[in-house]
């Protein structure tokens, strides 16, 4: 917590540095369930495509993270006069629809009605047109790597921006497999379980305006830090940015959501307060509802970061303290402990006498949630 | 040396009382006093003692034939200051103001040795003191020229110093037994007594100075100043009332007066005496947590205190925001607190009034006195400029924190400083005995900066000077001119494209002039005037360095001239019933150069609905408010040193602040009424019961009160209050009630003094609007962010010896009102909160024990320089008391974290010299 502190606004710095502290506090507990609507939408014009996550606000004290609302009827109307029904597909609260032209001198608007009935309805927006990302660059510092965004709108129209980032990279497992041992026999492996794949989507609210600038350039946004150690960076590290051109609407409803939940709690930050988005419950003017419909084209930028490229000194190997192996006999196979062990390679020579094996966990990568599949860009 | 010239002088006076009478025939005209004496001397054996520069002014014409030497001295000395005494010897002293006593109090040589045997008994200065205090004690003082009339009423007028330091004594009381009449002494020391004529004992009390008697034959109206000896006990007594039976006696009610040596007793943070945390120890005093500045008195927000340094307004009262006042110790003399009853004086803030009185340096000697803390080094200088007429003063403070940070071993901290420091002087100046000019100085500064990103410093600032004439006896005059000065900037330096600095600044002129009437004994009338001239730039942020391609963005100045009149009586009916009126008339004109936006009718004020723009030129007006500011209040002493008191009052303000933080920030700017935002209104009504019980060496009260405010300002979610050319548009009108009751139980002196106190209190806002949408809590009443209705305080002291003294300080209260998150749910990736209705719930409760001990030097007299240690502990018991909760979003998952600002014991050590 201590980092967190230093975020904040500066605070008397003896005083609170020295004295202040900082606990972890259990709220009340909370056990009215507000249920209100959550609609997290964007329309996407850049490919045509409308994606609508609907859910319900869970009481804070409540373990489960998702609530979807299902069955809900969809839909985007333009303007122009049509209207294009979206549909849950796999039945978790994702309704989508592809395939749709977008005009930028249209507008459109998100109908919901939910199972019970209740209609939910956006304003007509218009499509926000995104530049392009002039680069995506970092830079080492001390403590690990910064990664910045540059962008700019020459027509000085743009001003508010928006990103959000996928993050990818591989890792490897303390050992690397070269035997299967799923039949009798141990077989030579096919399959890769050495070097997996991880995945990330951005959680924080990213966002910039320039409308105080006198050019409407965005220079060296960070958009994300990655201190020294990081797994991230221990083979090869790739980050894909989305950005995207919001309204000033949309960009005053995410930074008071950043600033509702990213930053509070300091002496001088402020009250925390409620926060509707852009659509309104259209049978109860006083039911709130959560969250935003945005329409914009997309921007993209992917780079890479090799493990090569990084300076000397934040150059780190990825340890497996824990991970050992152990020696099995040809002759006591039968024995080996097939779930939670696997064979790494053999010993003994000229010819081989048994097999060094390991935990499941120091050998399969796929145990820390990764997948051995890679990614089509990698 | 000193006693034996004393006591030849009194042999030398002799006895009196039967000195031989002879008739004079003298004729002169426009002679001198020199002439009339020799033509005086020629014929008769009267002989005359004077100064001749105080009978050079007198012309004297006459023609008297056998005429008593009585008579003709009356007639040549009436009208003037000059009086006369004639000894058995025929001797004639002619003296200026004071009648030199020719008599000898009765039995003087019959009581203890006589004083003629002693010339070689070493007498120790105290002795020395004491026997000067009696001889004053002793002697009786003629007041008015002799007369046979002793019908009516006479005033009696003067001023209370401090023997030692030539300080006038402030809210000292001066009062006689038979009829019981009273009066204290103003902020200047002076008292004025309206008795009837004759002979009385006239007593004189006040704070950690001996009382004293002074025997007084009052023939007409006239003038005796009075030097008190500081009480010789060097631990400071815990008491806060200026007289005994002030809180039942007197006319005031939620008053609450500090002298610093309560204030440097009680256990302090970090070592630092702090004025606002002694206050908030008192009844109906909260703030919103440790580590904010300012304070909320009854339920009134933080700015709407007027807190006055010497006279001038203070915005920003606090170092390294809020940790500490930036009032030094060392220079101040007493604060007052008053929190309902106000007068009519005092106006431009609803909530209370915070005066802050510097000390006068010393009259009499160079003092050099300082110490040391933690954080802080403070040295003060004072001496004579003029030996007992004019005096200088100057205190200075400032805190060695970066040389601490720099020994911090994390490299954060290495590169942030903070640094503060105070300055305050002052000359006071006595003209002659009708005149008084006073000049202030102060200033405080911060500058922090945390890493190597932005640094934000801020500055208070102001001047008065003050002239006290008294016109005649029953006649004074206070003319006061002030000017105060609050500025902060902010300036980021971390992306060389976007480096900038934002800056505000208000600046405020005052004027004040303020007549007191004593009419007679029962009604005492006070009128005056004021005008503050108001500049405000309310922000400009510029682009700093080559490289930054910011935009200017400057805001223009706004100016407004606020004047008042008012009136006030104070009127005696009968010895128990006493009543105070009071009526101020504030106008306040907001000018021009401005251009205001003008909005849609019945729509909701935003960017979208404005319609046009006016523009206004240099000194037009824009807008007018004026109200009247009524102030009243009443008191009935019931029997058994019992009394009840009532008072309402209304109070107005044209500025305000502006903040959406729980403390006074940064980033927090003062804004002045205009177009939309209107003045707020205050008033108060409250009841009080007050008994002192056991001589006076206990006092109980119970106070009560009601309080609404109109015009409160309270914001739209998401409000941007800075660089908003159209801060009407982020505005919600709210208004605010509280209301609650006061418990004091307090034992003033003795060897274990202190108070116990209980508060229960509510402070609830309400925002008024036509579009629903916009207000807070579906528009109903919501707690404020200061609202903790039961308060507990307990402030205990004992002396052990005149050396060694404890004090333990014990402080609860509800925890304050927050909001905080009632819901979760996903966006934009990551998890995000619902909050609650605004302040629906509370932080955990407050409790904290404070000790500390105090060890003083020897108390020889002689000695190069008197120390003393103070050693404390803050929060003793160590409780992590939340300053605030708050919610984060990490790593896709919700956390409550809860914020102490002082979690943990802290010790201090201080030390302090005077030389």
């Amino acid at each position: 917590m201590k980092k967190y502190i230093s975020w904040l606004y500066p605070l008397p710095v003896i005083a609170l540095l020295v004295f202040a502290c900082v606990e972890p506090f259990a709220p009340p507990n909370l056990k009215v369930d507000q249920n209100l609507l959550v609609v997290d939408a964007l329309l996407n014009g850049s490919n045509g495509e409308v994606n609508v996550h609907l859910s319900r606000t869970i009481p804070l004290a409540d373990k489960t993270s998702q609530r979807p609302e299902l069955g809900a009827s969809v839909s985007i109307v333009t303007q122009s006069g049509n209207t294009y029904l979206l549909t849950d597909v796999s039945g978790d609260g994702h309704y989508f629809k592809s395939g749709i032209s977008f005009l930028a001198d249209d507008q459109y608007k998100l109908l919901i009605t939910t199972s019970d009935g209740k209609k939910y309805g956006s304003d007509y927006i218009k499509l926000s047109d995104t530049p392009a990302i002039d680069s995506v660059n970092w830079k080492p510092n001390k403590d690990g790597i910064e990664i910045y965004v540059n962008t700019h709108d020459s027509a000085n129209k743009t001003k508010y921006y928006r990103w959000e980032y996928t993050d990818t990279w591989a890792y490897a497992s303390a050992f690397d497999s070269n035997f299967e041992f799923t039949g009798s026999q141990p077989v030579l492996r096919s399959d890769n379980i050495h070097i997996c794949y991880h995945n990330f989507n951005s959680s924080n609210i990213l966002i910039k305006t320039t409308n105080v600038l006198s050019q409407d350039v965005v220079s060296q946004f960070p958009l994300v830090f990655l201190p020294k150690r990081s797994e991230r960076l221990y083979i090869r590290y790739s980050i894909l940015v989305k950005q995207y051109a919001i309204t000033k609407d949309a960009y005053e409803f995410w930074d008071l959501l950043k600033k509702n939940t990213e930053s509070l709690g300091g002496l001088f930050d402020p009250l925390p307060s409620q926060l509707t988005g852009n659509i309104q419950s259209l049978d109860d003017a006083q039911e709130a509802v959560l969250g935003y419909f945005s329409a914009s084209n997309i921007a993209e930028n992917r780079i890479f970061i090799e493990y090569m490229d990084l300076p000397q000194s934040h150059r780190f190997s990825k340890a497996y303290p824990e991970c050992e192996l152990d020696t099995v006999y040809m002759a006591d196979l039968s024995t080996f402990k097939k779930g939670s062990n696997i064979l790494v390679t053999t010993f003994g020579s000229p010819f081989p006498e048994g097999y060094l094996f390991s935990d499941n966990s120091c050998v399969d990568c796929r145990n820390q949630s990764g997948t051995n599949i890679k990614p089509t860009f990698w | 040396m000193k006693k034996r010239i004393i006591t030849l002088l009194l042999m030398a006076l002799g006895f009196s009382s039967f000195a031989q009478q002879s008739s004079l025939s003298i004729s002169l005209s426009n002679a001198k006093f020199e002439e009339f004496v020799t033509a005086v001397e020629r014929s008769s054996p009267y002989r005359f003692y004077y100064q001749p520069n105080t009978t050079d002014s007198l012309i004297i014409t006459m023609d008297v034939q056998n005429k008593s030497i009585d008579e003709v001295l009356n007639t040549v000395l009436a009208n003037t200051e000059l009086h006369f005494a004639i000894d058995a010897n025929q001797k004639v002293y002619v003296t200026k103001r004071r009648t030199i006593l020719t008599d000898l109090p009765i039995n003087y040589f019959k009581d203890g040795t006589s004083p003629d045997n002693s010339n070689e008994f070493d007498y120790s200065d105290y002795e020395k003191k004491e026997q000067k205090k009696k001889l004053a004690e002793n002697r009786l003082y003629v007041i008015g020229k002799k007369t046979s009339n002793l019908q009516g009423n006479a005033t009696l007028k003067g001023q209370l110093r401090d023997a030692a330091t030539g300080e006038p004594l402030i809210g000292a009381s001066v009062f006689i037994d038979k009829p019981l009449i009273g009066s204290s002494t103003d902020p200047l020391g002076y008292y004025s007594l309206t008795i009837p004529k004759g002979r009385h004992e006239l007593k004189i009390k006040s704070i950690g100075m001996k009382a004293s008697t002074r025997q007084v034959m009052l023939y007409a109206d006239g003038k005796l100043d009075i030097e008190l000896e500081e009480d010789v006990s060097p631990l400071k007594e815990v008491v806060v009332e200026s007289d005994r039976d002030r809180n039942v006696s007197g006319m005031q009610m939620g008053v609450e007066k500090l002298d610093i040596k309560t204030m440097k007793q009680m256990p302090s943070v970090l070592g630092e005496v702090d004025v606002f945390k002694v206050m908030l120890t008192l009844p109906g005093v909260q703030s919103a947590g440790e580590g904010s500045s300012g304070i909320n008195v009854r339920g009134g927000s933080t700015s709407q205190n007027l807190i006055l340094f010497n006279d001038a307004i203070v915005f920003n009262p606090s170092h390294l925001f809020g940790f500490f006042s930036t009032f030094n110790p060392d220079v101040l003399k007493n604060v007052e607190l008053y929190k309902s009853g106000i007068n009519a004086d005092y106006g431009g803030r609803l909530s209370s009034v915070v005066d802050v009185t510097t000390r006068e340096g010393n009259k009499k000697k160079f003092v050099a006195s300082g110490g040391i803390s933690p954080v802080t080094g403070r040295v003060t200088f004072e001496g004579p400029i003029i030996k007992d007429r004019t005096s200088f003063l100057i205190g200075v403070r400032s805190t060695y924190s970066d040389w601490i940070l720099r020994q911090l071993d994390s490299k954060q901290l290495q590169n942030s400083t903070a640094s503060f420091y105070d300055i305050h002087a002052n000359i006071s100046h006595k003209i002659d005995d009708h005149n008084d000019i006073y000049v202030s100085g102060y200033k405080s500064r911060d500058k922090f900066k945390l890493g190597q990103d932005t640094t934000y410093s801020y500055s208070d600032e102001n001047a008065s000077v003050k002239w006290k004439h008294s016109f005649k006896s029953k006649l004074f005059g206070t003319f006061v001119g002030t000017y105060s000065k609050y500025n902060y900037s902010i300036s980021s330096e971390k992306n060389p494209v976007e480096a900038s600095t934002f800056d505000f600044q208000i600046k405020q002129f005052n004027g004040k002039a303020d007549l007191t009437y004593i009419l007679n004994e029962k009604h005492t009338m006070q009128a005056g005037a004021a005008v503050t001239h108001y500049t405000l730039s309310p922000g400009s942020q510029r682009p700093t360095g080559s490289e930054s391609t910011f935009v200017p963005n400057l805001m223009p100045d706004e100016k407004a001239l606020e004047s008042a009149l008012y009136l006030s009586e104070n009127f005696e009916v009968t010895p128990r019933l006493s009543f105070y009126a009071g009526l101020r008339y504030s106008f306040y004109n907001y000018t021009g150069p401005k251009n205001v936006y003008v909005y849609a009718d019945g729509l909701s004020k935003t960017e979208n609905t404005i319609q046009d723009t006016i523009q206004y030129s240099k000194g037009e007006s824009i807008k007018k408010y004026h109200g009247a500011e009524p102030r009243f209040s009443v008191r009935y002493l019931l029997p058994g040193n019992a009394s009840v008191k009532f008072s309402y009052n209304r109070m107005r303000q044209y500025i305000q602040m502006l903040s959406n933080t729980t403390s006074i920030s940064p980033t927090d700017i003062w804004k002045l009424s205009d177009t939309y935002i209107k003045p707020q209104i205050g008033d108060q009504v409250s009841i009080g019961f007050y008994k002192n019980i056991h001589h006076n060496s206990i006092e109980t009260s119970i106070e009560a009160y009601y309080k609404t405010t109109q015009n409160a300002l309270d914001f739209k979610n998401g409000a941007k209050l800075l660089l908003n050319p159209h801060i009407e548009t982020d505005i919600l009108y709210a208004r605010g009630r509280s209301y609650g009751f006061e418990f004091l139980i307090r034992k003033p002196t003795g060897k274990l003094n202190g108070w116990i106190s209980y508060t229960y209190s509510r402070s609830e806002l309400q925002t008024r609007n036509s579009f629903k949408t916009e207000t807070i809590n579906s528009g109903t009443y919501y707690p404020s962010n200061f609202d903790k209705p039961h308060a507990v305080n307990f402030i205990g002291n004992y002396k052990f010896s005149r050396r060694f003294n404890f004090s333990l300080n014990v402080t609860y209260s509800t925890g304050r009102p927050v909001t905080i998150p009632d819901a979760k749910y996903d966006l934009g990736g990551g998890n995000r909160l619902h909050y609650s209705n605004r302040n629906e719930y509370r932080v955990p409760d407050y409790f904290r024990t404070d000790v500390s001990i105090n060890f003083e030097g020897n108390h020889k007299i002689k000695k190069l320089a008197h120390s003393s240690w103070t050693f404390a502990v803050y929060n003793l018991t160590g409780r992590k008391n939340a300053y605030s909760v708050y919610f984060v979003s990490q790593n896709g998952q919700i956390k409550g974290y809860k914020l102490s600002i002082f979690g943990e014991a802290i010790p201090t050590l201080t030390y302090n010299f005077k030389i």
